[in-house]
């Protein structure tokens, strides 16, 4: 805005030189500075150019500057007061002097607008920033649940354990220890019966002791095929036929990450279904050892896509990643492959 | 220590600023008058207090590159407390060095008592003007030395075209028509003004030297993150 002024000022003062003029010129200037540090309101404005227009009326040689009061009013938004000022300076001057006030009505409003706009805009752009910072505390958050629920099972699993161990176990093998005790006090005795009455006894407990211990492993270890079986599941439902392969063992998998393949293949085959019209799809789990890799390849890449990932997918690094995992995806010559990996229990 | 007590200490500690202030305005009394006006050591003067003003105003410069102002700024104290304080300072050593000058020019030349309230109300408000506009200049540069060499050239362009260094009645009345605008011509006006006993012209120039002085520290005290 003071640069426009400066320029109406350098226009109309500078033929003028005359002191008064001159000093009005630095009286509107000030006012016009304190006006916008100091986010006045228009009436102070409208003090400064009732007192101007005066001034003009006194003295014509400070008529010009009521041009600075067109420009001032019309770009603060007050449409009627601005060309007040215009009409009585082209009074005071002569009709032949109507240009500049009209040019500085016009570029004060379209200023006026074009900072309205900007400002609209800066709102927005402060708004989706806001929404996208708190969306991203809410996927740190999610993940932080998500450890800790994964950490809460494994400590309730641990105890759940703990307990039947403790309750089961424990009470079957001290019986049998103290049965084996028994029984070399009653050799000692030459008590024969009753030594292998009780030997026996001992050898029953340890048996039962054996089988609730063998119980207690499985449950804790669900094995090769309840651990793959969901995957397997899923691609087996899919609506296109998948060629999967099963290589290695799955031993050292834990649950959770069984819980995150799953999502994975899942979030793959629906973008497949979405996004893709393919010919074949094929599918490959790896457990090599320190690592388990999921491959998800096919064929039907349609229309111009390029190697971004979607929501689902990019969520799904995040989660991958915060687990030591990751999730890549490649296109080429139409082929589509999406590769997961995660750490195995042995890394 | 308060802010005052402080800003005396800072503007003190550089013996430049005690030159200026108590010994060089005394070889412009020397200067004699000519062609029936004032001594043009007064008009002179004017010089000195720009270039007074501006060294005074040198902890604030120092303080804004270094960024105290900011965190003053933060602090309860606040920007105005701070301000207030080191301009107070500024113009009391310039009160200073206007009183003593003109008690200097009162033994040399022997001019009316009258004539020297006004010339002091006159150097009061030069030296308004001369400060707000070391603030406003200080605020354009990071380095205080590139500040100075700067301010030292268009100081000095500014005083020899609007009458300061070079007398009012020698500059061609077009060229007068175009120097007016600048705030440095509006004292030797002023004096012309005294000498031929025009007091409304004497008040439209403390008006415009006032009008420049608000003007120089609104721009002054914009803060620039």
């Amino acid at each position: 805005m003071l640069s426009a002024i400066f320029v109406i000022l350098t226009v109309e003062m500078a033929p003028l030189a005359e002191e008064s003029a001159l000093l009005a010129m630095l009286l509107v200037l000030c006012l016009v500075l304190v006006q916008e540090r100091r986010s006045l309101s228009l009436t102070w404005l409208l003090f400064g150019c009732a007192a101007l227009s005066l001034w003009a009326i006194l003295r014509p040689e400070v008529a010009p500057l009521l041009v600075v009061f067109v420009y001032v009013f019309a770009w603060n938004g007050a449409p009627l007061l601005a060309p007040l000022p215009g009409v009585l300076g082209i009074v005071l001057r002569g009709a032949h002097t109507f240009v500049l006030p009209v040019c500085a009505l016009l570029l004060g409003a379209a200023l006026y607008f074009w900072r309205r706009e900007s400002k609209e805009l800066l709102e927005q752009a402060d708004a989706l920033r806001q929404r996208l910072y708190r969306a991203e505390q809410t996927e740190l958050t999610l993940l932080a649940d998500h450890r800790d629920v994964q950490r809460l099972a494994q400590l309730e699993e641990r105890r759940t354990l703990a307990e039947k161990l403790h309750d089961n176990l424990g009470h079957e093998l001290t019986a049998a220890h103290l049965s084996a005790k028994s029984v070399r006090v009653l050799l000692e005795r030459d008590d024969i019966e009753r030594a292998l009455a009780s030997q026996q006894k001992s050898e029953g407990r340890i048996a039962e002791a054996l089988r609730q211990l063998a119980a207690a492993v499985s449950r804790l270890d669900p094995g090769e095929e309840a651990g793959v079986r969901p995957l397997a599941e899923l691609f087996e439902r899919f609506v296109y036929p998948v060629d999967l392969s099963i290589e290695g063992d799955s031993l050292g998998i834990e649950p959770y990450q069984i819980q995150l393949l799953y999502s994975a293949v899942k979030e793959a085959l629906t973008n497949v279904a979405k996004h893709a019209a393919p010919r074949s799809v094929v599918a490959r789990i790896e457990f090599a050892g320190h690592l388990v890799r999921v491959t998800v390849t096919n064929d039907g890449v349609a229309g111009d896509i390029t190697n971004r990932s979607g929501r689902g997918l990019r969520y799904l690094r995040k989660r991958l990643e915060a687990v030591r995992g990751s999730l890549s995806t490649n296109i080429d010559k139409g082929r589509f492959t999406l590769i997961v990996t995660l750490p195995m229990r042995n890394a | 220590m308060n802010i005052f007590a402080h800003a005396i200490k800072e503007a003190t500690r550089y013996r430049v600023n005690l030159v200026l202030v108590f010994l060089l305005p005394f070889p412009l009394l020397l200067i004699p008058a000519e062609f029936g006006a004032f001594p043009f050591g007064l008009s002179l003067y004017g010089m000195l207090v720009l270039y007074t003003a501006f060294l005074l105003s040198r902890p604030i410069a120092e303080d804004r590159i270094k960024g105290i102002i900011v965190r003053i700024a933060a602090s309860p104290l606040g920007v105005w407390r701070y301000l207030a304080g080191h301009l107070a300072a500024g113009f009391l050593l310039l009160g200073v060095q206007i009183a003593l000058f003109l008690v200097g020019s009162y033994f040399v030349h022997g001019l009316a008592p009258v004539e020297y309230l006004h010339l002091f109300l006159l150097y009061l408000s030069f030296s308004v003007f001369s400060t707000s506009f070391a603030l406003a200049w200080s605020n354009l540069f990071r380095a205080f030395n590139v500040s100075l060499g700067l301010f030292a050239a268009i100081a000095s362009l500014l005083c020899l075209v609007s009458g300061v260094s070079l007398p009012l009645m020698l500059i061609p009345q077009q060229l007068r028509r175009v120097t007016m605008f600048l705030p440095t011509y509006w004292l030797p006006f002023g004096i012309e003004a005294l000498q031929a006993a025009r007091y409304g012209d004497l008040l439209l120039s403390h008006a415009i030297l006032a009008a420049y002085a608000a003007i120089l520290f609104i721009a002054g005290t914009v803060r620039k993150l």
